[in-house]
């Protein structure tokens, strides 16, 4: 047997060192698509979810906001607008062709003078102590190895008084929607996946890997357990997707 | 009732959406607007119970349900705020709505919003083009003005039917003379009524 720490891949366990390259590996596959796909999966509900994640993010003019797996841009867009020009927005984000497609696309929407676009790892974010005052991590975490080690990270980094935002699928709260959410991940979403971007597997990889992800309690707890404050949540869409708060105290 | 954000955000999308595609068709309104900017407006809705949260900015003004930190706070029933918003009285009281922080804000606005004149030639214009755009809104500004006017009207012939032909509603000049009249009658009722109580101890100590 083995002594190999091993972490999951969606249903799959695999050794803790390769569960980053197969991510990467989805994430190549999928962003030239990614926005579409998010569009088509989630009927565009996705922009309300996101909309609700900047609502809560009190940030103001001038605020220095990094947007972790930031993937396409959607959140550094709208916080670009927010912060103006004495404000900074950094878009992060580990999966280069995913950066690259957000950075062309902000470029293209006239962001400027006030983005940083950066290839970071969530677990090892390369800032300074104390440097930002919200972070927000939308639909990235359960990607992550070390999530418990990333949340840390992003303590580390956030101000006193700072907010970490996660936007992340999570259970739902009704039985019944439960069952028929079930249904959609695991027989609709590979199918749309196989039509539009002739890849199945990636998109039973994102059904797999949001069962995996650890539900709105734990996740809280997990925040509490790192030294968050005044952590709370938000169930949007009947618990398909959370909204988890914390701020440093 | 607690919705779920979901809805709440689309609402107010919806809500944000609307108001700056209307601000794209009056630039006096929209500049009046910008200089707002960095202010907020939270209004707190107690009956039925919501808020929302108005963010002015240079070039857009965004609506969210979830606010820390406004520069104004109004609290109060749906019905008040809303007769607050659409008439000429600035007045708070027996309005039932409350108000915190910088109120200029609300004069600011209950100013531009008395201003606001949208060019809906130029808003139909992509759809029916120049042409018929002009001569339809013309014959829907023609028919407001004489609606405007023929409600004005009515609204006086009412009034004067009621209180002068019907005698049914005093005048407002009566009903404030009546007011004043009862206030006095009050008073003299107070002040006769200590009288009483100054001689009913002078009695007693007499005793």
């Amino acid at each position: 047997m083995s002594d190999k720490k091993t972490t999951h891949f969606g249903f799959q366990d695999v050794p803790v060192d390769e569960k980053a390259g197969k991510v990467a590996e989805v994430f190549h596959s999928v962003a030239g698509k990614y926005d579409l796909m998010n569009d088509l999966m989630s009927a565009g509900v996705h922009r309300l979810w996101k909309r609700f994640t900047i609502e809560v993010s009190g940030v103001r003019a001038g605020h220095k906001v990094l947007d972790i797996a930031g993937g396409t841009g959607d959140l550094s867009y709208k916080f670009s607008k927010i912060v103006g020009q004495d404000g900074l927005v950094v878009l992060a984000d580990i999966n280069e062709s995913m950066l690259r497609v957000g950075r062309d696309r902000l470029t293209d929407r006239g962001v400027s003078g006030n983005l940083v676009v950066t290839q970071a790892d969530a677990q090892y974010l390369p800032f300074p102590d104390n440097t930002f005052d919200c972070i927000t991590i939308a639909f990235g975490l359960r990607n992550v190895t070390d999530k418990d080690l990333a949340i840390r990270s992003m303590l580390r980094v956030l101000k006193p008084g700072g907010r970490l935002l996660v936007l992340e699928f999570s259970k739902p709260k009704n039985e019944l929607l439960s069952k028929a959410y079930d249904t959609y991940s695991f027989r609709l979403l590979p199918l749309i996946g196989k039509l539009i971007t002739n890849d199945a597997e990636s998109y039973q990889y994102l059904a797999e890997s949001i069962r995996m992800h650890p539900d709105q309690d734990t996740l809280k707890d997990m925040m509490v357990d790192a030294g968050f404050a005044n952590c709370e949540y938000h169930n949007m869409t009947g618990g398909v997707v959370a909204l988890h708060k914390g701020t440093k105290p | 009732m607690n919705l779920d954000p979901t809805l709440i955000a689309a609402a107010t999308a919806a809500l944000e959406q609307g108001i700056n595609k209307t601000l794209q068709f009056d630039p006096a309104t929209r500049q009046a607007i910008a200089a707002l900017t960095g202010k907020s407006l939270l209004v707190e809705v107690t009956e039925p119970e919501f808020t929302l949260c108005l963010h002015f900015a240079a070039d857009n003004v965004r609506v969210t349900s979830y606010s820390e930190g406004s520069t104004t706070r109004l609290r109060g029933p749906l019905y008040g705020l809303l007769q607050l918003a659409l008439s000429d009285n600035v007045n708070l009281s027996d309005s039932g709505v409350e108000a915190w922080g910088s109120t200029s804000l609300l004069a600011d606005l209950q100013r531009i919003s008395s201003q606001l004149d949208i060019d809906w030639e130029d808003a139909i214009s992509p759809w029916l083009g120049d042409v018929a755009s002009h001569a339809l809104v013309n014959r829907l500004r023609a028919r407001l003005g004489w609606l405007s006017e023929r409600s004005r009207d009515g609204k006086r012939l009412i009034q004067e039917f009621l209180t002068e032909e019907l005698r049914a509603t005093p005048h407002r000049l009566e009903l404030e003379r009546f007011n004043r009249e009862v206030d006095q009658l009050r008073l003299a009722a107070d002040r006769m009524q200590s009288r009483v109580e100054r001689i009913k101890a002078k009695f007693s100590q007499q005793r």
